[in-house]
């Protein structure tokens, strides 16, 4: 229980084959780090007329996780969906991004079912956004971060 | 015959000692099978002083909980002690857990992640824990010969790591336990060990000189401050000085304590280093410094001054030096010039002698 960030990779192993391209992210918790991470993505998958994958990526300073005497160890992570219109294959670079808060619960679902402890509205991140979209991103926040709880 | 009256006095001295000496052997006895002890204030207690003795988890042994992922974490049985009504970690009593422990790992172990913790209040469930001190494990193929890269982290040493190149190793590792672990009344301190991606623990020996601590001392915390008065420079070309004071306003220690500035490096120059250590700053301590600098042009400039410890907090605080240019001093100078020989100028037309004589009344008596 003093490790978490391979150990969250371990656990999205086998429905999450795939690895992403590395994004960057300041986390901060007492000392500021950058940490990079490409994250795991799950084999395309054929909904509602498109073809789609599950992203998820997690930060943590070096050591790769971070400690404080509320929390104990704990990772930050993301997740959001890349879109492949109409295409059951996912060929090609991804037509569209996003869609983080739905997948959040798809994540936390998948958790739960696997028996972990899970909590939906647990910290209040501040940044609640309605519904926005560009060209290629279609995004909302309701400013809450989620809580997946490893043994 | 003295001895009997000396001999009332040392009955009492030898009554007294022995009475000292049993009520020292009571305070220092092992609670009674089953007794928790309470642990109602500042102090260390060890297993020993719980009513425990050395802990052994052998391969395969304790209790086994099997994660969604296949993973296997085994555990102690607990060791029980209470803590007083109203306990929290926090603000004015802390717990630390000092775990000091023996591993050892299998002739065949090959890779995975491996992880030994000490752990409070495991609920099997929520699978929520309070998490006290431990280390991870990963072992690792280097120069042909497999070795154990290890780290840990928490409140007391930061972040730790190293590398055995030996199955076995003899670790300490100090931790203030996270909320959960921390409950009014009955408290339950496990060892587990974590094995991920098919690593394997083969014993685990846990030294009955493990302890729990009850400290005043808060978790180490910074601040940064810029010294009062600091002067900004008034020309281009002048050197001035950034001073601060870091303060350890927690009360662990902080170590390697970094301080470093940040400013626009083509408009000012940084003369001496940029940064300085503090290998250790105790809770309450204050190490003061100051940063010079060369203005290389004019201007308004952000100076941040920032400072950061393994085992603490980052702080930092930011000043704008305000940089005037040579030769907005130089217009300034000319016209100051410029006005003071004016008023030289016009000094012969002034009526000096005149003056005087109103001021002395001399004029006045001589017209009277």
């Amino acid at each position: 229980m003093s490790y978490v960030k391979n150990y969250i990779r371990y656990y999205l192993g086998p429905g999450y084959p795939e690895t992403g391209s590395s994004k960057y992210s300041q986390v901060y918790d007492g000392s500021t780090d950058w940490d990079a991470d490409g994250g795991r993505l799950t084999n395309c998958y054929y909904e509602y007329g498109n073809g789609k994958k599950r992203h998820i990526r997690v930060y943590a300073p070096d050591g790769y996780r971070f400690y404080n005497s509320t929390w104990g160890y704990y990772v930050i992570s993301n997740v959001h969906a890349p879109h492949w219109y109409g295409d059951a294959d996912c060929s090609g670079g991804a037509d569209a991004y996003g869609w983080s808060e739905d997948y959040e619960g798809i994540i936390l679902g998948e958790a739960a079912a696997d028996g972990y402890s899970t909590y939906r509205t647990f910290y209040p991140t501040q940044n609640a956004s309605n519904w926005w979209e560009d060209a290629t991103h279609y995004q909302k926040s309701d400013g809450y971060a989620s809580r997946v709880t490893l043994p | 015959m003295p001895w009997l009256s000396r001999r009332p006095r040392d009955l009492a001295l030898a009554l007294a000692l022995g009475c000292a000496w049993l009520l020292v052997q009571i305070a220092q006895a092992p609670p009674a099978a089953g007794q928790s002890v309470l642990l109602d204030r500042p102090g260390v207690w060890t297993l020993r002083d719980l009513g425990y003795s050395d802990i052994v988890l052998p391969a395969g042994g304790g209790t086994l909980i099997t994660t969604p992922a296949g993973d296997t974490i085994r555990m102690t049985a607990p060791v029980t002690y209470l803590l007083p009504e109203g306990v929290s970690q926090g603000p004015d009593l802390w717990y630390i857990v000092h775990f000091h422990f023996e591993v050892e790992f299998p002739e065949d172990l090959k890779g995975g992640t491996a992880g030994v913790s000490s752990v409070l209040n495991y609920d099997p469930v929520t699978r929520d824990a309070g998490a006290g001190a431990g280390v991870v494990f990963e072992p690792v193929v280097r120069d042909g010969a497999l070795v154990l890269d290890w780290n840990s982290l928490g409140l007391t040493d930061g972040l730790q790591t190293g590398t055995l190149k030996s199955r076995r190793a003899e670790m300490r590792f100090s931790n203030y336990v996270s909320n959960p672990g921390v409950v009014p009344g009955e408290n339950r301190l496990v060892f587990t060990a974590e094995e991920i991606e098919g690593a394997k623990i083969a014993t685990l020996h846990v030294f009955d000189d493990t302890s729990i601590e009850v400290t005043p001392l808060a978790p180490a915390q910074l601040s940064v401050e810029v010294t009062p008065g600091w002067e900004p420079p008034a020309s281009g070309g002048d050197t001035f000085e950034v001073r601060y004071t870091v303060t350890n306003v927690g009360g662990w220690p902080a170590k390697e304590v970094v301080t470093e500035v940040s400013y626009p490096e083509d408009l000012l120059r940084l003369i001496g280093d940029k940064s300085v250590t503090t290998p250790l700053l105790e809770g309450g301590d204050q190490a003061p410094g100051a940063f010079k600098f060369e203005a290389l042009s004019s201007g308004k400039f952000d100076i941040t001054v920032r400072a950061e410890g393994r085992t603490a907090n980052m702080d930092e605080t930011t000043v704008t030096a305000t940089i005037t240019s040579s030769k907005d001093v130089s217009k300034a100078m000319f016209w100051t010039l410029v006005a003071l020989v004016l008023a030289a100028s016009a000094l012969p037309l002034i009526p000096f002698g005149r003056l005087l004589d109103q001021f002395t009344g001399r004029g006045a008596r001589e017209h009277s």
